[in-house]
């Protein structure tokens, strides 16, 4: 078991440990409102209300659920907009 | 991750007095109209009609008591990204209020990522294979590890067709002796497995309670002890270990900077070491 980073699957359950050790008498605080969480996917919140949002993040399961699916939609969107952008300069540049 | 550039949400600051009247919180949504029609897309792939349901749903949300969702606005961050996170939040609510017409099971209702509702309903309802099913899956939730989807898929066929009692038979006398007899010590071990599973159950309960295993408790209370990770470290493996998350998505919605793979390398090997040192892997079988 010692040689855990050769082993993706003892890798993994030592993750999980480590989580689930961290997650003890951790306080998450009360839920977000939807405009704090939009500053934190835009990154605009200073380091100490960061960390205070990532803290609920790691112990509020819904929040944290909220925060992956949003933040992966507005990820594709901007990949497709990217995409778009690189197409619209080709065809302007040739 | 500024998705939208700041002069458009200046602009937008700068042309609307807060808090927002009711017209200009109907105008910017429908404004937006056609990004929320791609949310949409991409939250219900290859299906036009929960992605126009829910699109539909959404819009009835939104402008319910003179579009009061939209008038929290505040002008902290972009509306853009606000207005998404509302979408989310919606889209997931309509999620919730058709699938339960089609009564999947409460441990797939109790998940919070979409992904099992996705994967139920691709064995379930639609018939596909597994690796069919692993393959859409793969598809629609871009950014994840493929490893997920397979034990995600696995559970949801092992939970949904369960093994028929195996039928006694006789066994041979040199099986029996091969037999390995355990010591006291090996039986008081916890198994991989076993641990695994509890620490899953553990991490996607929103409580405070305690795991039902007084063993594997004690190893969890020992180990915070020695514990020393950031909220952001712990964010990072989240992602990435119970969600399988790939490392480019979790750099890019954390925001993140430098080798992501030298950072997770070096947490569990100082994980790997704290539980070493406590004699947390010594106590599994």
């Amino acid at each position: 078991m010692n040689n855990a980073a050769h082993n993706p699957d003892t890798e993994r359950l030592i993750a999980l440990i480590g989580l689930a050790a961290a997650k003890q008498n951790s306080h998450p605080g009360p839920c977000p409102s939807d405009e704090k969480m939009a500053e934190l996917i835009d990154n605009s919140l200073d380091h100490k209300q960061r960390v205070t949002m990532l803290r609920h993040l790691n112990h509020c399961n819904s929040c944290y659920r909220l925060w992956v699916e949003t933040t992966s939609m507005l990820l594709e969107e901007k990949d497709l907009i990217d995409v778009v952008n690189i197409d619209q300069y080709r065809a302007t540049a040739s | 991750m500024a998705i939208e550039p700041i002069q458009i949400q200046q602009e937008i600051k700068a042309s609307f007095n807060l808090p927002l009247s009711v017209e200009d919180a109907k105008k910017l949504v429908f404004d937006q109209w056609q990004f929320l029609g791609r949310l949409a897309e991409r939250r219900f792939p290859n299906d036009d009609s929960m992605a126009q349901g829910a699109l539909m749903f959404v819009l009835e949300k939104l402008e319910k008591d003179q579009w009061k969702r939209v008038r929290a606005w505040e002008g902290q961050g972009a509306f853009h990204t606000f207005l998404a996170v509302l979408t989310a939040r919606l889209m997931t609510d309509y999620a919730r209020s058709v699938y339960g017409h089609h009564r999947t099971p409460t441990w797939i209702n109790r998940k919070e990522d979409s992904a099992w509702t996705k994967a139920y309903q691709l064995i379930v309802f639609q018939n596909y294979s597994r690796h069919e099913a692993v393959e859409i899956l793969s598809v629609t939730f871009r950014g994840r590890e493929k490893w997920y989807f397979e034990d995600m898929v696995a559970t949801v066929l092992a939970k949904n067709n369960r093994p028929a009692r195996p039928i006694e038979s006789q066994v041979p006398i040199d099986a029996v002796e091969d037999t390995v007899i355990e010591t006291p010590e090996q039986a008081a071990k916890i198994s991989e497995k076993t641990l695994l599973e509890a620490v899953i159950e553990y991490l996607s309960n929103d409580q405070d309670a305690q795991t039902d295993n007084q063993e594997i408790q004690r190893l969890l209370s020992l180990l915070n002890i020695e514990l020393s990770m950031s909220e952001e470290d712990k964010l990072i493996l989240k992602m990435r270990y119970c969600d399988g998350m790939s490392i480019a998505a979790i750099t890019k919605a954390l925001n993140l900077k430098g080798d992501i793979y030298k950072r997770i390398n070096k947490l569990i090997r100082h994980l790997t070491n704290a539980c070493t040192q406590l004699g947390v892997l010594d106590d599994i079988a």
